[in-house]
């Protein structure tokens, strides 16, 4: 589907949005430009997006890979410079002072934000038809799910657990738990009073008996982090296909992947109450 | 073999079951032992599964990778001639893990099965050799120490490096793992992968007893004892590279348990090196379990490493036996 | 484990070389059971490394060690362990242990023993060292431990018996006690060789002498044939005289050359 739009994009003149040269300071940012805004447009992004365990598409060759240094903008001479809340604030100050458009999107740690972080996205680069339908499909499935809780009063909650690396899971203050909950989850971590993150050993996960296993990322290389996953004991999740697996960007960038996770989660819970 | 000994073998023996229902006892599920127990294998209760498919083999794992480092100190110890030497802390432990790291971080997956433990023998073997040559047999306390300190400081940068440029998330987490050890996680399959090349690592040590024997009066006696050629030396440096790299490679670096136990040994069962090899595993298993158990019952945000544990009991240790060697006591 | 009973052991045209440096050249000797030889020669002759090369601590670069008609190189090294016992120069126990542990040592080569206890308290007895058996031998004085030691060359009851510098660090009354031990497994049938500094005791008590020099065999034969004054005078240098007093030879020596 992205690939349909970019190539849309690139068939079209630039639209309203006057800006042609785009830099980033943040990996997020980096990631929604590539994914979403025409190659020929980018000037540069951080070399973090370069790394494999954070590419989630290709590089054009003509990008420059900044480590978030004001001095590595300046000859490219960007006329609108991205960044986070946090994190390469100075370079961004310098630019700022130096004249440079600089715009900060706010970080997305909640379904709320996230809602924000994307409004302020297509504010800044225009309506990119990608990021558009991306933030359609998102309040699309919110909506959705807000009737259903109203309209139906007691659905079927089947229960769901996060095990992601170092045996961490993810509690009610999380966006991820807002994910479950919105496809119809339980989270049992939440419902054990856990706030943020926690500590789950297999012993706990096998005694809560989720009826959806979560995992988070991890799934090409080798880690120690993520051995609990291949317990045999939890061959029998795998084999009846009460797993999940989040995928790694949702933790660094949500924006790009959410609606995907939240529909695949509500299919996932409607195959495991039908099977049930 | 007097009956003194024999009842401290007897009685470590014993103490195993124990230690084994401390282990299936600890964890942060409160499980009902009994009625699990006798549920058995296939059940499908919560209960029996955290106690068959989690507690046990870890329990278990634990015994094992004690006992097969017991008995790698003991028989390094023996072949060297010094009671300053220990696998983990003359870079054998950490040639395995090298090994291990470069085959599953840039190599295949975690289910490369045979290839894991074959590979990490081979790193420790190398290690083992390079002590043994660097070091001699019969060097003196401070020549083997320093030798096996910087192979043991070379192996742990190159182990660094390598998990460094790793392309993995978690890449300083990873270290800790590979150089303090873990239970964590492991289950049948880990047990049942590193199980028979450390059974073979303990065959060959075993076989090479009388070996060990004869060289705690020299090498000069041990060769007109009739142990002479190079088919003895190698039969020891397979052991102890079976042993201590089937361990590794499922459990990571464990430090000064192949240290600690032979001089707890040796008190009681006396300094006959084929006798401690015995008393060492079984020891060793005894001791390890225990410290897993400790890791499990102490609360923390993070699971405190079992090799942290090994080194609390182990280090004070160690600059006892420096200190003692010091006032030239006899080791 | 069954005895052996007597053996003899030679060498032919036995050759050692280490580095560029020849150690032992074209040794030709030959032990019989029941004589007492010495090795002797002045420091840096080649003793320590003929008998090593005897007892198959070395391997000879050139020539054979036979022991009764049967080259040792073709046997295996246990069982040729079982005919021939050997105490180095200098041999410390790497750790502490009981010295009827280490005497027991002995009888590795045989493998499994049903009377080790007996076997390692006759060999104590033989060594007038049965109150030592208990002592850890990081205990004992140099003595002691050397008379320990020599009952861990005696428990295998080899037939050959090999010692290099078996006297050093006893007192006069060990050594006297320990050449009559020599010389009672001499006479009981056994083919013993000695390296020894001291040359009043090797005319005393052996049967043959062989003279080393510079890595070659000098002289070999009777007391009174090696130890002229001739002979003493070119190796080492030193006047000397042998006597016989009592019917033994008596070996003196006097000034500097």
């Amino acid at each position: 589907m992205n690939r349909i739009f970019l190539t849309l994009l690139l068939l079209l003149p630039a639209t309203g949005f006057s800006q042609s040269r785009i830099a980033s300071l943040n990996l997020c940012l980096d990631q929604v430009l590539l994914q979403w805004a025409a190659p020929q447009h980018i000037v540069s992004i951080t070399w973090l997006s370069a790394q494999d365990q954070y590419r989630s598409a290709p590089v054009p060759e003509h990008v420059y890979l900044n480590r978030a240094q004001a001095e590595e903008l300046l000859p490219l001479q960007p006329d609108l410079v991205l960044t986070g809340e946090y994190g390469a604030q100075r370079a961004a100050s310098r630019l700022e002072q130096l004249g440079y458009r600089v715009v900060r999107i706010p970080d997305a740690y909640s379904l709320e934000q996230l809602q924000a972080q994307l409004e302020s996205l297509v504010d800044t680069l225009g309506p990119l038809p990608g990021l558009r339908q991306q933030q359609e499909k998102l309040n699309r499935l919110l909506a959705e799910s807000d009737a259903d809780k109203t309209e139906k009063t007691k659905p079927a909650t089947p229960s769901a657990l996060i095990l992601s690396a170092n045996n961490i899971t993810y509690g009610s203050g999380m966006l991820e738990h807002q994910l479950l909950s919105r496809a119809g989850f339980r989270n049992l971590a939440a419902e054990q009073g856990v706030k943020q993150l926690a500590r789950v050993s297999l012993e706990q996960v096998i005694a809560a008996e989720p009826d959806l296993l979560v995992f988070y990322g991890g799934e090409q290389e080798f880690a120690i982090a993520h051995l609990a996953e291949r317990h045999p004991v939890l061959r029998r999740y795998l084999h009846s296909g009460r797993v999940y697996r989040l995928p790694q960007e949702l933790g660094f960038c949500p924006a790009l992947a959410a609606a995907e996770v939240l529909q695949q989660l509500i299919y996932k819970r409607q195959a495991i109450v039908d099977a049930g | 073999m007097s009956t003194r000994d024999k009842g401290i073998l007897w009685l470590l023996l014993a103490a195993l079951p124990v230690a084994l229902m401390l282990a299936l006892m600890s964890g942060p599920v409160s499980v009902n032992i009994v009625p699990a127990l006798l549920q058995g294998w296939h059940s499908d209760s919560s209960d029996a599964v955290i106690l068959w498919q989690l507690r046990m083999p870890r329990a278990l794992l634990a015994m094992l990778v004690g006992a097969a480092l017991g008995i790698g100190g003991a028989a390094m110890q023996g072949m060297l001639r010094n009671p300053l030497a220990e696998p983990a802390l003359l870079g054998v432990s950490s040639g395995a893990a090298l090994a291990a790291i470069l085959l599953l971080y840039y190599g295949l997956a975690w289910q490369s099965g045979w290839l894991l433990p074959v590979l990490a023998i081979a790193g420790a073997l190398l290690a083992v050799s390079c002590v043994w040559l660097l070091a001699g047999r019969g060097a003196s306390a401070s020549r083997l120490v320093l030798a096996g300190v910087a192979i043991n400081a070379f192996l742990s940068a190159l182990m660094a490096l390598a998990l460094n440029y790793a392309p993995s998330m978690f890449a300083m987490q990873e270290i800790v793992f590979w150089m303090l050890g873990s239970f964590a996680n492991r289950g049948w399959d880990q047990l049942l992968l590193a199980l028979p090349f450390i059974l073979i690592g303990a065959l060959l040590l075993y076989f090479s007893r009388n070996y060990l024997r004869s060289l705690s009066l020299g090498e000069e006696t041990a060769v007109s004892l009739g142990f002479g050629g190079r088919r003895y030396p190698l039969l020891v440096l397979f052991g102890i590279a079976f042993a201590v790299g089937g361990s590794v490679a499922v459990a990571g670096t464990i430090g000064f348990v192949g240290l600690v136990v032979p001089h707890l040994m040796r008190p009681l069962v006396g300094q006959d090196p084929g006798r401690l090899l015995w008393a060492s595993a079984l020891a060793g298993a005894l001791l390890l379990s225990l410290a897993d158990v400790l890791v499990l019952n102490v609360v923390g945000t993070q699971e405190l490493r079992i090799g942290a544990v090994t080194a609390f009991i182990g280090a004070p240790f160690f600059f006892w036996l420096i200190v003692s060697a010091r006032r030239g006591m006899a080791l | 484990m069954s005895a052996i009973k007597t053996e003899s052991i030679s060498c032919k045209q036995l050759t050692l070389q280490r580095g560029e440096r020849v150690v032992l050249e074209n040794i030709s000797a030959r032990f019989n059971p029941g004589e007492l030889t010495a090795v002797i020669g002045p420091n840096g002759a080649g003793k320590s490394s003929l008998l090593a090369c005897l007892a198959s601590v070395l391997a000879p670069s050139t020539g054979n060690v036979f022991i009764g008609d049967c080259d040792v190189s073709a046997l295996p090294a246990t069982r040729r362990a079982c005919h021939s016992a050997y105490l180095p120069q200098s041999e410390y126990p790497a750790w502490s242990m009981a010295a009827e542990d280490l005497v027991a040592l002995g009888l590795l080569p045989w493998g499994r023993v049903t009377d080790r206890a007996q076997r390692v308290l006759a060999a104590l007895q033989q060594v007038d060292a049965v109150q030592l058996a208990r002592r850890p031998v990081t205990e004992l004085s140099g003595g002691e431990l050397r008379r320990v030691q020599l009952a861990r060359l005696l428990v295998g009851d080899a037939p050959i018996l090999i010692a290099d510098e078996p006297g050093t660090a006893l007192d006069i009354r060990h050594q006297l006690q320990l050449m009559q031990t020599f010389r009672a497994q001499a006479d009981a049938g056994k083919t013993v060789i000695l390296a020894l500094h001291d040359l009043p005791l090797a005319a005393r008590y052996c049967d043959r002498i062989l003279l080393l020099q510079n890595g070659r065999l000098r002289a070999q034969g009777t007391p009174e044939d090696v130890l002229t004054q001739g002979q003493i005078g070119d190796v080492y240098g030193v006047r000397s005289e042998l006597r016989w007093r009592e019917g033994r030879p008596e070996f003196v020596t006097g000034d500097l050359l």
